[in-house]
Protein backbone atom coordinates (compact mmCIF):
# COMPACT_ATOMS: atom_id res chain seq x y z
CA UNK A 1 0.00 0.00 0.00
CA UNK A 2 2.80 2.43 0.82
CA UNK A 3 5.54 0.97 -1.34
CA UNK A 4 7.75 -0.48 1.38
CA UNK A 5 8.56 -4.10 2.18
CA UNK A 6 5.58 -6.38 1.62
CA UNK A 7 3.58 -3.29 0.70
CA UNK A 8 5.48 -2.87 -2.55
CA UNK A 9 3.67 -5.68 -4.33
CA UNK A 10 1.26 -3.37 -6.10
CA UNK A 11 2.72 -1.37 -8.95
CA UNK A 12 -0.34 0.60 -10.02
CA UNK A 13 0.67 4.10 -11.02
CA UNK A 14 -2.80 5.41 -10.18
CA UNK A 15 -2.14 4.64 -6.52
CA UNK A 16 1.11 6.56 -6.26
CA UNK A 17 -0.48 9.78 -4.98
CA UNK A 18 -2.73 8.05 -2.40
CA UNK A 19 0.28 6.08 -1.19
CA UNK A 20 2.33 9.25 -0.88
CA UNK A 21 -0.49 10.91 1.06
CA UNK A 22 -0.81 7.92 3.37
CA UNK A 23 2.94 7.98 3.99
CA UNK A 24 2.86 11.69 4.72
CA UNK A 25 -0.01 11.27 7.19
CA UNK A 26 1.74 8.38 8.89
CA UNK A 27 4.81 10.58 9.32
CA UNK A 28 2.62 13.39 10.62
CA UNK A 29 1.16 11.15 13.31
CA UNK A 30 4.57 9.77 14.23
CA UNK A 31 6.02 13.27 14.53
CA UNK A 32 3.25 14.34 16.90
CA UNK A 33 3.80 11.23 19.00
CA UNK A 34 7.54 11.70 19.35
CA UNK A 35 7.57 15.51 19.46
CA UNK A 36 9.85 16.78 22.25
CA UNK A 37 7.89 17.96 25.24
CA UNK A 38 8.94 21.06 27.14
CA UNK A 39 10.65 20.51 30.43
CA UNK A 40 8.79 20.31 33.69
CA UNK A 41 7.50 23.77 34.60
CA UNK A 42 8.85 25.34 37.78
CA UNK A 43 5.49 25.16 39.50
CA UNK A 44 2.47 22.98 38.95
CA UNK A 45 -1.01 24.40 38.95
CA UNK A 46 -3.79 23.02 41.05
CA UNK A 47 -6.61 21.70 38.91
CA UNK A 48 -10.20 21.72 40.12
CA UNK A 49 -11.04 18.86 37.82
CA UNK A 50 -9.08 16.23 35.99
CA UNK A 51 -8.11 17.16 32.46
CA UNK A 52 -9.24 14.81 29.75
CA UNK A 53 -8.48 14.52 26.07
CA UNK A 54 -12.07 15.65 25.45
CA UNK A 55 -11.06 19.09 26.72
CA UNK A 56 -8.66 19.49 23.79
CA UNK A 57 -10.81 18.35 20.88
CA UNK A 58 -14.59 17.93 20.56
CA UNK A 59 -16.01 14.48 21.13
CA UNK A 60 -17.29 14.36 17.56
CA UNK A 61 -13.79 14.95 16.22
CA UNK A 62 -12.41 12.21 18.47
CA UNK A 63 -14.91 9.76 17.02
CA UNK A 64 -13.88 10.48 13.43
CA UNK A 65 -10.66 8.34 13.46
CA UNK A 66 -12.67 5.39 14.78
CA UNK A 67 -15.32 5.79 12.09
CA UNK A 68 -12.82 5.75 9.22
CA UNK A 69 -10.09 3.47 10.61
CA UNK A 70 -12.21 0.59 11.94
CA UNK A 71 -13.41 -0.36 8.40
CA UNK A 72 -9.76 -0.44 7.30
CA UNK A 73 -9.05 -2.91 10.11
CA UNK A 74 -11.48 -5.26 8.39
CA UNK A 75 -9.86 -4.80 4.98
CA UNK A 76 -8.02 -8.21 5.03
CA UNK A 77 -11.46 -9.75 4.55
CA UNK A 78 -11.41 -8.31 1.02
CA UNK A 79 -8.73 -10.89 0.17
CA UNK A 80 -11.31 -13.64 0.68
CA UNK A 81 -13.19 -12.52 -2.43
CA UNK A 82 -12.28 -14.93 -5.23
CA UNK A 83 -12.69 -14.50 -8.99
CA UNK A 84 -15.66 -16.16 -10.62
CA UNK A 85 -15.09 -19.85 -11.29
CA UNK A 86 -12.20 -20.21 -8.88
CA UNK A 87 -12.78 -22.16 -5.68
CA UNK A 88 -11.55 -20.65 -2.37
CA UNK A 89 -7.88 -21.33 -1.75
CA UNK A 90 -6.93 -21.63 -5.41
CA UNK B 1 -17.33 -30.96 -35.12
CA UNK B 2 -16.53 -28.07 -32.74
CA UNK B 3 -16.36 -24.38 -33.54
CA UNK B 4 -13.05 -22.61 -33.20
CA UNK B 5 -13.29 -20.56 -30.02
CA UNK B 6 -10.84 -17.73 -29.38
CA UNK B 7 -11.07 -15.42 -26.41
CA UNK B 8 -8.74 -12.71 -25.18
CA UNK B 9 -9.18 -10.77 -21.96
CA UNK B 10 -6.74 -8.21 -20.60
CA UNK B 11 -5.10 -9.09 -17.31
CA UNK B 12 -5.31 -6.49 -14.59
CA UNK B 13 -2.93 -5.57 -11.77
CA UNK B 14 -4.60 -8.21 -9.60
CA UNK B 15 -6.87 -8.17 -6.61
CA UNK B 16 -5.24 -6.56 -3.54
CA UNK B 17 -3.11 -9.24 -1.91
CA UNK B 18 -3.53 -10.31 1.70
CA UNK B 19 -0.10 -8.93 2.83
CA UNK B 20 -1.01 -5.53 1.39
CA UNK B 21 -4.41 -5.55 3.05
CA UNK B 22 -2.95 -6.77 6.34
CA UNK B 23 -0.35 -4.00 6.20
CA UNK B 24 -3.13 -1.46 5.67
CA UNK B 25 -4.93 -2.87 8.71
CA UNK B 26 -1.75 -2.63 10.81
CA UNK B 27 -1.26 0.98 9.70
CA UNK B 28 -4.88 1.72 10.60
CA UNK B 29 -4.36 0.13 14.01
CA UNK B 30 -1.26 2.26 14.57
CA UNK B 31 -3.15 5.39 13.56
CA UNK B 32 -5.97 4.51 15.92
CA UNK B 33 -3.53 3.96 18.77
CA UNK B 34 -1.81 7.30 18.17
CA UNK B 35 -5.19 9.05 17.92
CA UNK B 36 -6.09 7.73 21.36
CA UNK B 37 -2.75 7.88 23.16
CA UNK B 38 -1.41 11.25 22.02
CA UNK B 39 -4.39 13.42 23.15
CA UNK B 40 -4.48 11.55 26.46
CA UNK B 41 -0.77 12.25 26.97
CA UNK B 42 -1.32 15.90 26.07
CA UNK B 43 -4.13 16.20 28.63
CA UNK B 44 -1.98 14.68 31.37
CA UNK B 45 0.98 16.97 30.78
CA UNK B 46 1.66 19.49 33.56
CA UNK B 47 0.39 23.01 32.94
CA UNK B 48 2.54 26.06 33.73
CA UNK B 49 1.00 28.27 36.38
CA UNK B 50 3.52 31.11 36.70
CA UNK B 51 2.13 33.25 33.93
CA UNK B 52 -1.47 33.31 32.62
CA UNK B 53 -0.20 34.14 29.13
CA UNK B 54 2.15 31.17 29.21
CA UNK B 55 -0.68 28.95 30.43
CA UNK B 56 -2.91 30.21 27.61
CA UNK B 57 -0.17 29.55 25.08
CA UNK B 58 0.32 26.08 26.53
CA UNK B 59 -3.40 25.37 26.14
CA UNK B 60 -3.28 26.55 22.56
CA UNK B 61 -0.30 24.36 21.73
CA UNK B 62 -2.02 21.35 23.26
CA UNK B 63 -5.11 21.97 21.18
CA UNK B 64 -3.00 22.35 18.04
CA UNK B 65 -1.29 19.02 18.69
CA UNK B 66 -4.54 17.28 19.55
CA UNK B 67 -6.26 18.57 16.42
CA UNK B 68 -3.28 17.57 14.30
CA UNK B 69 -3.33 14.05 15.68
CA UNK B 70 -7.09 13.57 15.37
CA UNK B 71 -7.26 15.22 11.96
CA UNK B 72 -4.19 13.35 10.73
CA UNK B 73 -5.59 10.01 11.89
CA UNK B 74 -8.90 10.77 10.20
CA UNK B 75 -7.16 11.80 6.99
CA UNK B 76 -5.02 8.65 7.17
CA UNK B 77 -8.11 6.48 7.45
CA UNK B 78 -9.80 8.27 4.56
CA UNK B 79 -6.64 7.88 2.47
CA UNK B 80 -6.44 4.16 3.19
CA UNK B 81 -10.12 3.71 2.37
CA UNK B 82 -9.77 5.67 -0.87
CA UNK B 83 -6.66 3.77 -1.89
CA UNK B 84 -8.32 0.43 -1.20
CA UNK B 85 -11.33 1.54 -3.20
CA UNK B 86 -9.18 2.50 -6.18
CA UNK B 87 -7.23 -0.76 -5.97
CA UNK B 88 -10.45 -2.77 -5.96
CA UNK B 89 -11.98 -0.68 -8.75
CA UNK B 90 -9.21 -1.51 -11.20
CA UNK B 91 -9.70 -5.23 -10.74
CA UNK B 92 -13.47 -5.25 -10.23
CA UNK B 93 -14.00 -4.10 -13.80
CA UNK B 94 -11.86 -6.93 -15.24
CA UNK B 95 -13.49 -9.39 -17.63
CA UNK B 96 -12.67 -13.07 -18.05
CA UNK B 97 -13.41 -15.56 -20.77
CA UNK B 98 -16.50 -17.63 -20.30
CA UNK B 99 -16.81 -21.31 -21.21
CA UNK B 100 -17.24 -21.47 -25.01
CA UNK B 101 -19.18 -20.09 -26.64
CA UNK B 102 -20.09 -16.91 -24.81
CA UNK B 103 -19.26 -13.30 -24.12
CA UNK B 104 -16.70 -12.08 -21.59
CA UNK B 105 -17.82 -12.30 -18.00
CA UNK B 106 -16.84 -10.08 -15.06
CA UNK B 107 -14.10 -11.69 -12.99
CA UNK B 108 -15.71 -10.43 -9.79
CA UNK B 109 -19.48 -10.31 -10.43
CA UNK B 110 -20.22 -8.97 -6.95
CA UNK B 111 -17.66 -6.18 -7.20
CA UNK B 112 -18.56 -5.42 -10.82
CA UNK B 113 -21.87 -4.03 -9.64
CA UNK B 114 -19.95 -1.42 -7.66
CA UNK B 115 -17.69 -0.16 -10.43
CA UNK B 116 -20.00 2.61 -11.74
CA UNK B 117 -19.59 4.55 -8.52
CA UNK B 118 -16.68 2.93 -6.67
CA UNK B 119 -13.98 4.90 -8.47
CA UNK B 120 -15.83 8.18 -7.99
CA UNK B 121 -16.45 7.39 -4.32
CA UNK B 122 -12.78 6.50 -3.79
CA UNK B 123 -11.62 9.76 -5.32
CA UNK B 124 -14.18 11.65 -3.22
CA UNK B 125 -12.83 9.97 -0.08
CA UNK B 126 -9.27 10.99 -1.03
CA UNK B 127 -10.43 14.57 -1.56
CA UNK B 128 -12.16 14.41 1.84
CA UNK B 129 -8.82 13.38 3.36
CA UNK B 130 -7.16 16.46 1.90
CA UNK B 131 -10.02 18.68 3.07
CA UNK B 132 -9.76 17.22 6.57
CA UNK B 133 -6.05 17.90 6.64
CA UNK B 134 -6.54 21.45 5.35
CA UNK B 135 -9.27 22.09 7.91
CA UNK B 136 -6.98 21.03 10.73
CA UNK B 137 -4.25 23.30 9.43
CA UNK B 138 -6.68 26.20 9.16
CA UNK B 139 -7.90 25.79 12.70
CA UNK B 140 -4.29 25.92 13.89
CA UNK B 141 -3.94 29.55 12.85
CA UNK B 142 -3.41 31.41 16.17
CA UNK B 143 -5.40 34.34 14.81
CA UNK B 144 -8.45 32.06 14.68
CA UNK B 145 -7.90 30.52 18.08
CA UNK B 146 -10.24 31.40 20.91
CA UNK B 147 -9.92 30.52 24.54
CA UNK B 148 -12.68 28.32 25.98
CA UNK B 149 -15.64 30.49 26.91
CA UNK B 150 -14.62 33.33 24.61
CA UNK B 151 -17.56 34.27 22.40
CA UNK B 152 -16.61 36.41 19.41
Amino acid sequence: MLGIGPLAGDSQLSLVLPRALAGYLLGLLASELVAPHPGRPPRRSAALRARRSGDLVPAVARMAPWIVLVPVLASPLVALIRPAGLPPGS
Amino acid sequence: MTANYNCWAASGPGWPALPVLAAAAVIALAGLAVAELAPAALARRARPADDPAAARLDDMLRQISARTVVGGATALGLTLLGTLGLAVTNEASRLVCSPPPGPLLPAYPWAAHLTPWLQLASIAVLVAALVTLAACRRSQDPRRWRAPGETS
